[in-house]
């Protein structure tokens, strides 16, 4: 009988711990997005959806805006800003799940936040 | 550099998608839960990674977990006759002498291959994939393989009743629990599974969940049999009582091990239904793009013969295979059916051995079949084949099914044992 109920005997879910370049920030419908370089043009090679994400991000814009404004799927909307994300050309703010683990950032969000609204 | 999406993050999805990523291809992975959701989310049918799936795991670097698990070197099982006589026991290694199966709790194997994914640069998308993002996805990939089998995708893969007739709808009551007494004489590690003629099957494995080491208790029956106890969705503690009773009444040598057993803190417990079929593995979207199903998403196994996670990986191989083979043509309609007859070289007589799993009881047994299980008591080595037969059940077809051939093995095992 060694299969019991023991402290300690927890597996620890996978990390990675040897470079990791980015942090996970995933994508979700809440999840804020802007152009990494607003004052640039849209680099001709990308799909004309693209473009328009391009565009439209030189202002924060969560992802279901970019997908309601630019009337594409909510899924299209996040595989093309993930592949932009992937090419440096959008940057995916983090966002708070509530698994984050350190809710200093909600914190110091919220206090910045209302330090704007009494400036 | 080609784009191939990946539509669910399920065992085959993922295993492929670190297979394409390990060949330089871009890759994106679209699932509707986030990795801690599938951690902390409701356990799914427990499932068993045999020798040669754990080697294939290992060459993409994918198992971690071999060093924590308890390493499965035999199982033992139990056939449980008519009229409550003793099961007549057959015992036999899973692999060689240096291998073993694992069986690892799918929330943890499957958090961990997504962000272990994403890690080696593959691009993870959260969300619920419709139709309507499909149709868009198919001018923006080389190539879509649809993973999830439920919801509108799933309707994408017509049933395909000309390729499997065998089909039994399923019930499976599971549990993870911990203190389930050894069996004596053998290791802790020991793997047992039975099939019995008046109820359904039993598989009782050690497991690892994310609380470390305990065992999985699966009871699978056919829909309204006996051992579907469960229509009015009992809670966790009641389901647990009433699967040792079950047991206590079809299978007591199972009840003998759990009955002094208790269920594992959290979500610990599943009932959940399934019919058996395969279906068409091409789907065609509202704008004539087309998708290829992979694994479940193209056929539902029957539980009762734990092949599961074997089926996926092995379909999640083959197409890497036939991707990968295919260089920079394009992926067209008889690519997408090429990809999946390939696979069914191995699927069929897969389904061959599931059927006469499932119908083993529904006439006496064969008489080769009896004369193999008195065979595998004197000798160990069909022991071991018999077992080892899950890892590659293909290999059935070579010894177990034909009376001529039964014979003749058995022959040829009693005549080098004389001579030893």
């Amino acid at each position: 009988m060694s299969y019991r109920k023991r402290r300690g005997s927890r597996i620890r879910p996978y990390t990675f711990t040897g470079g990791r370049t980015r942090s996970r920030h995933p994508l979700m419908v809440q999840t804020l997005v802007s152009t990494a370089d607003p004052s640039n043009d849209p680099p001709a090679k990308l799909m004309p959806e693209s473009q328009r994400i391009y565009v439209l991000c030189r202002e924060t814009r969560s992802v279901a805006e970019v997908s309601a404004e630019l009337k594409i799927p909510l899924g299209v909307a996040q595989v093309l800003l993930s592949d932009l994300a992937e090419l440096g050309l959008v940057y995916i703010h983090p966002t708070i799940t509530g698994n984050s683990p350190s809710e200093n950032q909600v914190l110091e969000r919220a206090l910045r936040g209302l330090e704007r609204l009494f400036q | 550099m080609r784009k191939i999406l990946i539509v669910g993050a399920g065992h085959s999805g993922l295993h492929l998608a670190h297979g394409l990523l390990n060949h330089g291809y871009d890759v994106t992975v679209i699932t509707g839960q986030t990795s801690i959701e599938i951690r902390t989310g409701r356990p799914a049918v427990t499932q068993l990674t045999f020798p040669t799936a754990l080697e294939y795991e290992r060459e993409l670097h994918l198992d971690f977990w071999s060093a924590q698990a308890p390493q499965v070197e035999k199982f033992k099982i139990h056939l449980y006759p008519p009229g409550g006589d003793p099961p007549i026991q057959l015992t036999g290694r899973t692999g060689r002498a240096d291998q073993y199966t694992v069986s690892i709790d799918r929330r943890v194997k499957m958090a961990d291959w997504l962000e272990y994914f994403e890690d080696s640069g593959g691009k993870v998308v959260i969300h619920g994939v419709t139709l309507s993002d499909l149709d868009y996805f198919s001018r923006m990939f080389d190539l879509i393989v649809v993973a999830v089998g439920h919801g509108e995708l799933g309707a994408l893969f017509d049933p395909d009743p000309g390729r499997f007739t065998g089909a039994r709808p399923r019930v499976v009551a599971q549990a993870n629990i911990y203190d389930v007494a050894a069996d004596p004489g053998e290791d802790e590690t020991i793997g047992w599974a039975a099939s019995t003629a008046e109820a359904g099957n039993m598989i009782l494995t050690p497991f690892l969940t994310s609380e470390g080491p305990c065992h999985s208790l699966f009871l699978g029956d056919k829909r309204g049999g006996p051992m579907d106890a469960w229509p009015d969705r009992p809670r966790p503690e009641e389901q647990w009582r009433r699967m040792r009773d079950l047991l206590s009444k079809y299978a007591p040598d199972y009840y003998e091990r759990v009955r002094d057993a208790s269920l594992v803190d959290g979500n610990s417990t599943l009932v959940e239904h399934l019919t058996p079929q395969v279906r068409n593995p091409v789907g065609v979207l509202p704008s004539g793009g087309l998708v290829l199903g992979i694994a479940d998403v193209v056929i539902t196994m029957d539980p009762f013969v734990g092949q599961g996670w074997n089926h996926s990986t092995r379909c999640a191989r083959s197409y890497l295979a036939s991707i990968v083979e295919h260089g920079d043509r394009p992926f067209d309609a008889k690519f997408l059916t090429d990809a999946f007859e390939r696979f069914w070289e191995y699927g069929l007589p897969v389904q061959h051995w599931a059927a006469m799993n499932s119908g083993l009881w529904e006439q006496p047994l064969p008489e080769h079949f009896t004369e193999m299980l008195a065979g595998a008591t004197a000798y160990p080595e069909i022991g071991d084949r018999w077992i080892q037969g899950w890892d590659y059940p293909p290999d059935y077809q070579n010894w177990l099914y034909d009376p001529v051939k039964a014979r003749a093995y058995i022959a040829q095992v009693a005549a080098a044992n004389k001579h030893r």
